[in-house]
C-alpha cells in the first residue's frame, strides 16, 4: 500500500507539476524578427530597404528579352516557337497577338511596381537621421530623392505600358482601409504625367547629376531623373498618347476622359525643351557619347558601337545615362545569341526586316519597302546588290576583329566580310556587322565561318535551338563568349544612353518645328559615331521623320527601345503584324537560286506576326479588374 | 529476458539429458522476484510434460495441485490461444493449437477463468477435478470488446462516435511501401489517392471525410502512432495491432485545435500473455508499369509534321528522301527510330518484404517484437558498364519493440521503441516534379537521335535532355532518413482510493534526421550527327564538355525532434451493473524542433464524461480546451466541446424476441466542434499571424562592375493580424449500426456534415496599387462538407470448413465553399468560386469543332461568330475548338470560364471484396473504386506540333480532325504545326471523368497442414500467391487515371504479382 501511495504521489504530483509550470509554455515572441525600429537605426539595414525599393528597374539585358520581353516583341529578334514552354511563352503569345486581360506577363507591372512604391513611401515614412551610425542628414536627404525618383520613375513605367492607373500618389494604405478609399478608378494620363514631371524636375536638383565612387554606379542621379522625364515626355507627345482616337472613348468610373481627345502640338515642344535639359546636364557632368579612335585619329565605328554596350562605367563609358548595375542571367542572355556549333541556344535571330534596315556604308537606305511576294524594294542610289557572293575579302579601318580571321589583317585594315560573303551582307554601314551574325559570317572564338546550311552545317540542327530565319543576334555580345568553354563576359545594362537623348530631341524638334540644324547635329553626331556620312541637307519634315525613324531602327536595335518606338509612333499593325521572312532553314546548299528547294540563301516566309490595335497598351489585369469594379478596362480588350 | 524465453530454451534442451539441470539454470537467471520461481517452475515443468509424455515419469514432488484440460468451440473444434487463469492470482497459461492446457494451481479454492477474444468468457470452479475439458460460446456480440478511442479505450458498446476500426491484416493487400496506398475502399470515410508509383514518391494523398477547408488550407488529418503524431507512411504494416479512424466531434473534439481534419489513430503492437509467438514472412513481389504512353515512331511523326506544314503552306518538314531514309531503316544512328520510354523504363522491376516478429510475455512483463525489411526498385534503368549504380531503389529497415512490465501489481510501464532508416538510390534530381526522367522522354521526338552512337558519343539537343544519358550517365543521388521513436508510459491503478480510478503519465520523444548525398557529372554531349563523312565516321561536334569524375556534394542534412508529455486521470466504474461511468481528464503538451528559431508548440486540456445506462442509453461529453501560438495572447486558448447520444434498441427487452436475427442495432448521433491552428499547408507556412515580418525581397546592387555593394532587400512581409484565431468546425453525424444473425453481417451507416468558419485565408480582394507585399491573413471562409459513409461486413462460417467473409465500403464527401474572399466582380456570376466545391476545374465550355461554315471565303470567322481571343486570329481555322460566350459579349476570353466537371479530388471511394476459405485453402480479392473525379488534359507540349519538333507524339493521333475526316466525334482536334493556343485552354474538350474501378488485390494462399510442418519446428505455413492492381477499368484510356497528370508525364502506377509465405515457429 505504501508503495502504491508513493507511485500514486509522484503521478498525481507530475501531473500537477505540469499544469502550472506550463501555463506559459506557449508564450513566446519569436526573438528572430526583425521590426522596422531595428531597420531604421542601422545603415546597412536602411540601404537594404532602399534596395528593396530599386530592385524593380527592369534588366535591359535579359529582361528586355525573357520578362519584358519588348526585343521579341517588337520586330528586331524572333524567337522560336518551341521556347515557349521555357519560360518565354508570355512573351511569346504577345507575338501571336493571344494577348488578353487573362495574360500573364511576368513583370506584372500593375500589382509589383506598387509593392515598390508601397516600399519606399514607408522609406520616406520611417528613415531616420542616426549621424552616428553613418546616417547623416546628407545622406538620408540623399536617399530619400532617390526613392522619390524611384516612385516616380515606377508611375513611368506604369503609364508607358497601361496608358492609365489608378493613382494616388504618396498614400500609404492602412490595413483597415475603406473599399471607397482602395477601389479608386484610374487618374487621367495627363494628369499622372504632370505630377511625375515636376516630381523628376524638383529631383533633378537634388541629387548629384553623377557620382564620382563608381560604387554609387546604379543610383538615381540628377541625369537618371531627367532621363526618365524627358522619354515620358517625348512618350506623351507622341501619337499614341496624343489625341489618339482610338482611346477618345476610355474614360474613367466618374466619366471623365483618361486621354485628352485633341492633339497638342505643344507637348512636343515641352518634350523637347526636357531633352534639352537633359542633354546639358548630362554633357556638364561629363557624359558623351562613347567613341573610340583609329591609329590615325579618326573615329572607328565598329568599336565605337562595339564597345558602347559593353564597357561599363569605370572602363570610361560615359554614354551610359542611366544603367542598371548588375543584370541576372548575364551568361543565359550570351548564350542564347550565339550559334549552336560553339554551344549557344541559336534559336534567337534577328529578322530579315532589320537586315534590310541596316544602311549601306554610304549612309543610304538600300531597301525602301517589299512587294506583296515579300521580295524588296531596293533603292537604286544605295548601290545595294542582293544576288551574288563576294568575290574578295572587304577590308577596313578598324580593330574590330569580328569581321574575319586575323590572318586577313592588312595593318590598319581588318577584314569586315570574308570571301564568297552572300552580297545582301556586303558593303553595309559598321553597325550592321556590329549586330548581326548571318550565314559564313566570322566566328572568331571557333576561328571558323558560321555554318548554317543543313546537312553538315555545325551551327543549324533540325531542331529549334538553331537560327529558324538564318539568323543569330551579335549586339550587345561580346566576341570573347563561348558558352562552349564556359567562357563569358561581363558587361552593363543599359536603360538609358546619351544618343537616344540625341535622336529622341531631334525627333521632338523636328515634331514641334520642322528640320532645322539642331536637329540636323544631334543626328548627325550619332551618325558621326557610327561612321557613316551625315544625313543629306534640305529634308522635308515628313523626310526628316522616316530618317529620325531609320537611325532609331538601326542605331537601337536589339535594346529593347524600337518595339516602344512602334508604339508610340502607332505603328504595329505595320511592322507587327505581318509575314517575317528570313534565309531558308531548310536549305542545304550555298545557293541564291530562288528555284532550288535546297538554297540556303533566298528569302523565304518564315513565319507570320500579329497584332492588333488594343495590344499598343497593356490590358489591366483581368484579376484587378475583377477585384476594383471601379476600373475600365483598356479599348479593345473589353469584348 | 523473460521467464518464457527461459522456459523456450529449456524446452529446447530437454529433448537432451539433464534438462532439469539446465532449467533451473534459467530459472535461476530470470529476472523475477515475488518469489514466483517455484510456481513457474512447475508451470514450466508441467508444459514440458504436456509435449514430452516420455518424460512423465520424471515428475517432481511438488504441493501445488495440477490439472489439464482441452478447450472447444461448440462444435468440438480446438480453440488455440484461450487464456486460462487461476482467478484471483496471476497464475495463467494458454492453450496449445490442440486446445490443450496444464498448469498447477496455487490457490485454495481455484477457480479457471477462460478467456479469448471472440467468445464469451467463462468459469470453472475446478473442486476436485483434474481434468477440465470446457467448450466456449461464441460471443458475436462483443458487448465487452474494446476499441480505440481519442486518448483510450472504451467499450465498443458505448461508443457513440463516429469510427472506423480496420483489421490490420486488411491493410496489407498490396505490397506497398506505405500504409496509405492501402487505405482507398478499406478504410469507411477516408479518401485516398496514390497519384505516383514511384518508389519514393507514390504514398498516397488522403483525407477523412475529403476537405472542409479552402484550397491552400491545411487539410491533412492528424496521425497519432501509439498517441503520438507520426507519420503513416514510415510505419510498416505489420507492426500494427489497431487501426481506427476518428471521423466526427465526439470522436475527435478531444483534440481540440488539432482535430478538424479528423484523426487517424494507429496502435502497434502489444506483448499478449503466452508463449512466444515467432512468425515470419516473406514477400517477394514482380512489379511492372499499369500503363505506358503509347507514342508514334519517326516515320508518322515525321509524315504528320509534312502534313502539318503543308497545310500551313510551308516547306516540307523533312524530304521524301530523307523519309525514305527512316522508312527503310538505312542508318539508324543518322535516321533513328526510337521508343524513348523502352530506353530509360524497365519492363518488370521487383519489391521483397520479410518481417519477422516475436510476441509474448507473462502478467509481469509482456513484449512484441517486429523487425521489418523492404525494399523497392524502381523501372528507370541504369547503365551496367558504369561502376557506380543509379538505379532507383528504396530500402527500408524498420524495428519496434514495445515492452510493458508490471512493476507492482498496480502499476504499469510501458516502454515503446521504434524507428527506420530508409534509404533511396536514383539518378541525381529524380524528384516527382515535372521535370523528372519521364517527363524528359516525352520532351525528344523519335527521329532525333539515338540514346548513344556506337563510338559512345552522347547526342543531345539544346535545352533538351537525352532521357537515357538523364537517366543513366550523370551519375546518382542517395538520400537516407532515419527515425526514432521511444515512448515511456507509467499507469497506475488508483484503486486504494477508489475502484476504476487511474492515472497515467506518458513521455515520448521522436527524432527524425536525414541526410543526402550527390555524386554527379555531366558527360560529355554532342549535337546529333547530321551526317557521315568520306570514312564512314559519325559528323557531330561536341556541344558540352562534361566531366570525367563523378562529383561529390554532400546535401543537406536536416531532421526534427518532438518531445511529447501527458498526463492523465481516469476513472472508469460499472455501478449495480448498470450505470457505467468512463471519464477521463488529460493534459498535454508538445514541442516540435527543426531547427527554426523557436520550436513548435501546443498544450492542451481534454476530458471525457461518458454514461451508459444499462447497456441502452449512451451519453457522452467530450471536450479539448487547448491553443496555440499562433494567436496572440487572449486568442490563443479555445475551448471545443462535442456531446453525443446513442441508443442501443437490440438490448431493449421489447427486442428479446427479435435477437436472434438482430444481433445488434444501434443509433448513435453526434454534434460538437473541433478546430485547425495550421495557417497553411504546412505549419511552417505562417506562424504566429500576430507578428508583422519583414520580408527579404528585392535585392539590388550598386556600383559599375564586380565588386558591387550589395544589398539584401527588405521589405514590409506579413502583416501581422492581432485578432487572427483559429478555424473551427462544426461536426454533426448520425449513424446507424445493425448487426444481424450474430453480428456475422454488421452494417453500419454514417451521415455527416462540416461546417467550418472562420477559415484562415489571405485576403483576395485588396486591389494591386495598395502595394501590399504580402496579401493580408484574415478569419474569412466557410466551408461545408457532407457526406455519408458506410461499410458492410460479413463473416459467416458454413461447417466446419468454409469460412466466407466479404466487404463493402463507401464513401462520398462532397463540400461547397460558402463564403469566400471573392472579388466583387465574380460574385453571384458563372465564374464564382463561392458555391462551388474546392478545388473545382474551371475551363470554357467547347462547343465542338468550328466547320468551314463557320469561316468566309478569306478565311476570316462569319459575323455573330464570336472572336476567339486565345489565338492569333488568322491562325483559327475549321477543325479548331469553339467555344460557348458565355457573357454573350461577342468574344471568347478568360471571363467565359466556368466550373466544368468537378474536382480532381474523387469525391466517391469504394472498395468491395470477399474472401473465402476452404479448408487450408483461401481466396480472396478486392476491387477499389473511385468516382467523381476529373481532370483537364493539357500541358505545355500536349498539341502535337505546338511545339514543332519538340515532343512526342501521342498513337492515338490518327483519332483527329483532318480536312478529309472533318469528323466532331474525335479525340484531336486540327494540329497545327505552329501554337494553336486556341485550342490549349482548359475546356470541356480536354475534360475527362477520371471514375476508375481495379482490382486491387487477389490473392490466393494455402496453408499447409501441420502435420507435414511440425517436424521441422513450424506451427503453421502459409503460402499465397497475389494480384495487385491487376485490373483497371476506365473510361479514360491513356495512361493510369489515378496518376497526378494532365499530360501523362509522371512515373507511372504499378501492378504487381508476388508470392509470399508466412510461417508461425513451432515452439
Amino acid at each position: 500500500m505504501k508503495k502504491y501511495s508513493i507511485i500514486a504521489l509522484i503521478t498525481a504530483s507530475s501531473l500537477c507539476l505540469n499544469l502550472t509550470s506550463c501555463s506559459d509554455f506557449l508564450d513566446k515572441t519569436p526573438d528572430d524578427q526583425l521590426t522596422m525600429e531595428m531597420i531604421f537605426s542601422d545603415k546597412i539595414r536602411t540601404e537594404d530597404w532602399l534596395a528593396s525599393v530599386y530592385s524593380s528597374i527592369p534588366s535591359p539585358i535579359w529582361g528586355y528579352f525573357k520578362d519584358q520581353g519588348y526585343n521579341i516583341m517588337g520586330d528586331d529578334i524572333t524567337i522560336p516557337q518551341e521556347w515557349a514552354p521555357f519560360g518565354w511563352a508570355n512573351v511569346y503569345a504577345f507575338t501571336t497577338a493571344n494577348w488578353n486581360p487573362n495574360s500573364s506577363w511576368n513583370p506584372n507591372y500593375w500589382v509589383e511596381l506598387p509593392k515598390r512604391i508601397r516600399t519606399g513611401l514607408i522609406f520616406l515614412e520611417k528613415v531616420r537621421v542616426i549621424p552616428e551610425a553613418g546616417l547623416t542628414q546628407e545622406y538620408v536627404d540623399r536617399m530619400k530623392n532617390e526613392v522619390r525618383f524611384l516612385i516616380a520613375y515606377y508611375y513611368s513605367l506604369l503609364i508607358e505600358t497601361y496608358g492609365t492607373i489608378p493613382f494616388a500618389p504618396g498614400v500609404l494604405y492602412e490595413l483597415d482601409a475603406s473599399a471607397e478609399e482602395l477601389l479608386i478608378s484610374q487618374t487621367p494620363y495627363d494628369e499622372i504625367v504632370d505630377w511625375v514631371d515636376q516630381e523628376l524636375k524638383d529631383v533633378s536638383t537634388k541629387l548629384p547629376a553623377m557620382y564620382t565612387d563608381k560604387n554609387d554606379w546604379g543610383r538615381a542621379t540628377a541625369v537618371m531623373a531627367l532621363a526618365t522625364r524627358a522619354r515620358m515626355l517625348l512618350f506623351a507627345a507622341s501619337p499614341l498618347f496624343n489625341g489618339n482616337p482610338d482611346l477618345k472613348d476610355w474614360k474613367n468610373a466618374e466619366g471623365v476622359n483618361l486621354f485628352a481627345t485633341n492633339y497638342d502640338a505643344t507637348k512636343w515642344t515641352r518634350a523637347a525643351n526636357a531633352h534639352k535639359e537633359l542633354i546639358d546636364m548630362a554633357e556638364d557632368a561629363g557624359h558623351k557619347l562613347y567613341i573610340e579612335n583609329n591609329p590615325d585619329g579618326s573615329i572607328d565605328p565598329f568599336m565605337s558601337y562595339y564597345n558602347m554596350s559593353l564597357k561599363t562605367f569605370s572602363a570610361g563609358n560615359r554614354e551610359i545615362l542611366f544603367g542598371r548595375p548588375e543584370n541576372p542571367d548575364l551568361n543565359n542572355f550570351q548564350r542564347h545569341h550565339l550559334p549552336k556549333g560553339i554551344g549557344g541556344n541559336a534559336g534567337m535571330g534577328v529578322t530579315q526586316e532589320l537586315v534590310d534596315a541596316f544602311y549601306m556604308k554610304n549612309g543610304i537606305v538600300p531597301i525602301t519597302g517589299y512587294n506583296a511576294d515579300g521580295s524588296p524594294i531596293i533603292n537604286p542610289e544605295s548601290g545595294y546588290v542582293e544576288n551574288g557572293f563576294s568575290a574578295a575579302v572587304e577590308r577596313r579601318t578598324t580593330a574590330w576583329p569580328g569581321g574575319g580571321s586575323s590572318n586577313l589583317v592588312d595593318g590598319n585594315q581588318r577584314p569586315i566580310t570574308m570571301e564568297g560573303t552572300y552580297n545582301m551582307y556586303c558593303n553595309r554601314e559598321p553597325r550592321f556587322y556590329v549586330s548581326v551574325i548571318f550565314n559564313e559570317a566570322w566566328l572568331g572564338v571557333a576561328n571558323r565561318r558560321v555554318e548554317f546550311l543543313q546537312g553538315g552545317g555545325r551551327d543549324t540542327g533540325p531542331t529549334f535551338d538553331a537560327p529558324q530565319n538564318g539568323y543569330n543576334v551579335r549586339k550587345r555580345i561580346s566576341l570573347d563568349v563561348n558558352p562552349v568553354d564556359g567562357r563569358y563576359a561581363f558587361q552593363p545594362g543599359i536603360i538609358y544612353r546619351l544618343a537616344e537623348a540625341y535622336l529622341s530631341y531631334a525627333e521632338a524638334l523636328n515634331e514641334a518645328g520642322g528640320p532645322s540644324d539642331e536637329v540636323y547635329k544631334y543626328i548627325n553626331l550619332v551618325r558621326k559615331r557610327a561612321g557613316i556620312p551625315d544625313l543629306k541637307p534640305n529634308l522635308t519634315q515628313d523626310e526628316m521623320r522616316e530618317a529620325i525613324r531609320q537611325e532609331r531602327r538601326v542605331e537601337f536595335n536589339c535594346e529593347g527601345i524600337r518595339f516602344h518606338d512602334i508604339r508610340r509612333w502607332k505603328l504595329g499593325e505595320k511592322y507587327l503584324n505581318n509575314k517575317l521572312y528570313g534565309m531558308n532553314f531548310y536549305g542545304t546548299k550555298k545557293s541564291d537560286d530562288k528555284n532550288d528547294a535546297a538554297a540556303f540563301y533566298k528569302r523565304t516566309f518564315y513565319k507570320s506576326r500579329s497584332f492588333t490595335k488594343r495590344m499598343y497598351i497593356w490590358p489591366v489585369p483581368q484579376a484587378q479588374m475583377d477585384i476594383n469594379p471601379n476600373l475600365r478596362q483598356a479599348p479593345g480588350y473589353d469584348n | 529476458m523473460n521467464r518464457f524465453t527461459c522456459k523456450e530454451k529449456s524446452i529446447l534442451l530437454s529433448k537432451g539429458k539433464g534438462f532439469v539441470a539446465v532449467s533451473y539454470l534459467f530459472l535461476s537467471l530470470c529476472p523475477i522476484g515475488h518469489g514466483q520461481a517455484a510456481s513457474m517452475y512447475a508451470e514450466s515443468y508441467g508444459n514440458i510434460a504436456l509435449f514430452a509424455d516420455t518424460d512423465s515419469n520424471m515428475k517432481l514432488n511438488l504441493q501445488q495441485k495440477r490439472i489439464s484440460g482441452r478447450v472447444m468451440n461448440a462444435v468440438g473444434r480446438s480453440l488455440e490461444g484461450v487464456s486460462v487463469t487461476e482467478k484471483g492470482t496471476s497464475n495463467s497459461t494458454i492453450t496449445d493449437h490442440r486446445g490443450a492446457f496444464t498448469m498447477a494451481l496455487t490457490s485454495t479454492n481455484p477457480v479457471l477463468q477462460f478467456t479469448s477474444v471472440g467468445y464469451a468468457s467463462k468459469e470453472v470452479v475446478v473442486a476436485d477435478q483434474q481434468v477440465i475439458d470446457v467448450s466456449l460460446a461464441e460471443d458475436l456480440e462483443s458487448l465487452d470488446e474494446v476499441v480505440v478511442v481519442g486518448f483510450g479505450t472504451q467499450r465498443k458498446a458505448s461508443v457513440v462516435g463516429a469510427i472506423t476500426n480496420v483489421d490490420p491484416a486488411k491493410l496489407q493487400m498490396t505490397p506497398s511501401r506505405s500504409l496509405s496506398n492501402n487505405l482507398a475502399g478499406m478504410v469507411s470515410g477516408v479518401i485516398a489517392v496514390q497519384r505516383s508509383g514511384n518508389p519514393w514518391f507514390n504514398n498516397s494523398d488522403f483525407w477523412i471525410r475529403g476537405v472542409s477547408t479552402l484550397a491552400g488550407g491545411n487539410s491533412s488529418p492528424m496521425v497519432l502512432i501509439d498517441g503520438i503524431e507520426r507519420s503513416l507512411h514510415d510505419i510498416d504494416p505489420e507492426e500494427i495491432e489497431s487501426f481506427s479512424v476518428l471521423k466526427d466531434a465526439a470522436a475527435s473534439a478531444v483534440y481540440g485545435v488539432r482535430g478538424a481534419n479528423g484523426v487517424i489513430m494507429i496502435n502497434t503492437k502489444r506483448g499478449k500473455i503466452g508463449k512466444p509467438q515467432v512468425e515470419a514472412r516473406f514477400e517477394r513481389a514482380y512489379t511492372s508499369p499499369i500503363k505506358l504512353l503509347d507514342y508514334v515512331g519517326s516515320v508518322k511523326y515525321l509524315e504528320l509534321m509534312n502534313e502539318m506544314n503543308r497545310e500551313n503552306g510551308q516547306a516540307p518538314f523533312v524530304s521524301e528522301a530523307t523519309l525514305l531514309n527512316y522508312k527503310n531503316q538505312t542508318d539508324p544512328e543518322l535516321y533513328p527510330d526510337i521508343n524513348w520510354w523502352e530506353v530509360i523504363a524497365k519492363e518488370n522491376a521487383a519489391l521483397s518484404k520479410t518481417n519477422l516478429s516475436v510476441n509474448g510475455g507473462s502478467d509481469i512483463l509482456r513484449y512484441s517484437l517486429v523487425l521489418g525489411y523492404y525494399d523497392e526498385d524502381g523501372i528507370i534503368r541504369n547503365d551496367p558498364n558504369q561502376e557506380w549504380d543509379s538505379s532507383l531503389k528504396v530500402k527500408r529497415y524498420t524495428a519496434r519493440s514495445n515492452v510493458d512490465v508490471n512493476v507492482t501489481p498496480s502499476t504499469l510501464v510501458r516502454i515503446n521503441l521504434g524507428g527506420f532508416l530508409q534509404t533511396k538510390n536514383a539518378p541525381p534530381g529524380n524528384d516527382n516534379s515535372n521535370f523528372g526522367i519521364f517527363y524528359q522522354a516525352m520532351r525528344i521526338p523519335p527521329y532525333i537521335h539515338p540514346p548513344v552512337y556506337a563510338d559512345g558519343r552522347i547526342p543531345r539537343v539544346f535545352a533538351k535532355e537525352n532521357p537515357w544519358a538523364f537517366a543513366t550517365q550523370r551519375g546518382f543521388e542517395k538520400m537516407n532518413h532515419s527515425k526514432i521513436e521511444a515512448l515511456t508510459a507509467v499507469e497506475q491503478d488508483l484503486k486504494f482510493i477508489t475502484d476504476g480510478l487511474k492515472a497515467k503519465a506518458t513521455f515520448a520523444f521522436d527524432k527524425f534526421s536525414g541526410n543526402s548525398v550527390t555524386r554527379s557529372k555531366t558527360p560529355d554531349y554532342y549535337n546529333p550527327a547530321s551526317a557521315r563523312d568520306a570514312d564512314g565516321n559519325l559528323v557531330t561536334d561536341i556541344s558540352f564538355h562534361g566531366e570525367q569524375f563523378l562529383g561529390h556534394s554532400i546535401g543537406s542534412q536536416w531532421g526534427d525532434q518532438s518531445i511529447y508529455v501527458e498526463t492523465m486521470l481516469s476513472y472508469n466504474r460499472l455501478f449495480n451493473n448498470v450505470h457505467d461511468v468512463n471519464t477521463m481528464l488529460l493534459y498535454n503538451q508538445k514541442d516540435f524542433d527543426r531547427g527554426d528559431a523557436l520550436p513548435y508548440r501546443n498544450q492542451g486540456l481534454a476530458g471525457r464524461f461518458s454514461y451508459t445506462y444499462d447497456n441502452r442509453y449512451v451519453g457522452e461529453f467530450n471536450f479539448g480546451y487547448n491553443g496555440s501560438e499562433n494567436f496572440a495572447k487572449g486568442q490563443r486558448f479555445g475551448f471545443f466541446p462535442a456531446v453525443a447520444l446513442g441508443w442501443i434498441i437490440s438490448e431493449e427487452d421489447f427486442m428479446e424476441p427479435t435477437r436472434s436475427v438482430i444481433s445488434n442495432l444501434k443509433i448513435r448521433g453526434s454534434i460538437g466542434k473541433a478546430g485547425n491552428s495550421i495557417l497553411g499547408p504546412n505549419i511552417w507556412d505562417r506562424r504566429f499571424a500576430y507578428i508583422s515580418t519583414i520580408a527579404n525581397t528585392g535585392d539590388y546592387n550598386y556600383g559599375s562592375e564586380a565588386p558591387f555593394v550589395y544589398r539584401l532587400g527588405r521589405a514590409e512581409g506579413e502583416v501581422g493580424v492581432s485578432n487572427l484565431t483559429w478555424e473551427t468546425v462544426t461536426k454533426k453525424n448520425l449513424g446507424f449500426e445493425l448487426g444481424l444473425w450474430d453480428n456475422s453481417i454488421t452494417y453500419i451507416v454514417d451521415i455527416f456534415q462540416d461546417n467550418r468558419e472562420d477559415i484562415f485565408m489571405q485576403r483576395k480582394n485588396v486591389p494591386g496599387h495598395a502595394g501590399f507585399n504580402r496579401a493580408v491573413w484574415a478569419n474569412f471562409g466557410k466551408v461545408a462538407n457532407k457526406g455519408i459513409d458506410m461499410s458492410l461486413n460479413v463473416n459467416k462460417r458454413l461447417g466446419d470448413d468454409w469460412l466466407v467473409t466479404a466487404i463493402g465500403n463507401y464513401t462520398y464527401a462532397k463540400n461547397r465553399i460558402v463564403e469566400y474572399d471573392e472579388p466583387l466582380s465574380i460574385v453571384g456570376t458563372y465564374r464564382a468560386e463561392t458555391g462551388k466545391s474546392v478545388g473545382q476545374l474551371f475551363g470554357l465550355v467547347s462547343e465542338g469543332l468550328f466547320t468551314a461554315d463557320d469561316f468566309d471565303a478569306d478565311g476570316k470567322l462569319k459575323e455573330g461568330i464570336p472572336t476567339q481571343n486565345f489565338s492569333d486570329m488568322s491562325n483559327l481555322r475549321p477543325g479548331d475548338i469553339k467555344y460557348k460566350d458565355l457573357n454573350g459579349d461577342g468574344a471568347i476570353n478568360s471571363l467565359d470560364r466556368t466550373a466544368i466537371g468537378g474536382t480532381r479530388m474523387p469525391q466517391v471511394i469504394y472498395g468491395f471484396g470477399a474472401n473465402v476459405k476452404y479448408k487450408a485453402v483461401d481466396f480472396g480479392f478486392f476491387f477499389q473504386g473511385a468516382g467523381k473525379t476529373y481532370q483537364i488534359l493539357g500541358g505545355e507540349s500536349w498539341l502535337p506540333g505546338s511545339v514543332l519538333g519538340a515532343g512526342n507524339i501521342f498513337a492515338n493521333i490518327d483519332d483527329r480532325w483532318t480536312t478529309e475526316n472533318p469528323s466532331q466525334d474525335v479525340f484531336w482536334p486540327r494540329l497545327g504545326n505552329k501554337a494553336v493556343a486556341n485550342n490549349e485552354q482548359a475546356s470541356t474538350w480536354w475534360l475527362r471523368d477520371m471514375s476508375f474501378l481495379r482490382l486491387k488485390n487477389i490473392e490466393v494462399g494455402y496453408m499447409f497442414s501441420q502435420d507435414l510442418t511440425k517436424r521441422i519446428g513450424i506451427r503453421n505455413c502459409r503460402l499465397f500467391l497475389r494480384g495487385s492492381n491487376m485490373l483497371t477499368f476506365s473510361k479514360f484510356k491513356l495512361w493510369d487515371p489515378e496518376l497526378e497528370t494532365t499530360d501523362g508525364l509522371k512515373y507511372p502506377q504499378m501492378k504487381s504479382v508476388s508470392f509470399g509465405l508466412s510461417v508461425n515457429f513451432n515452439n
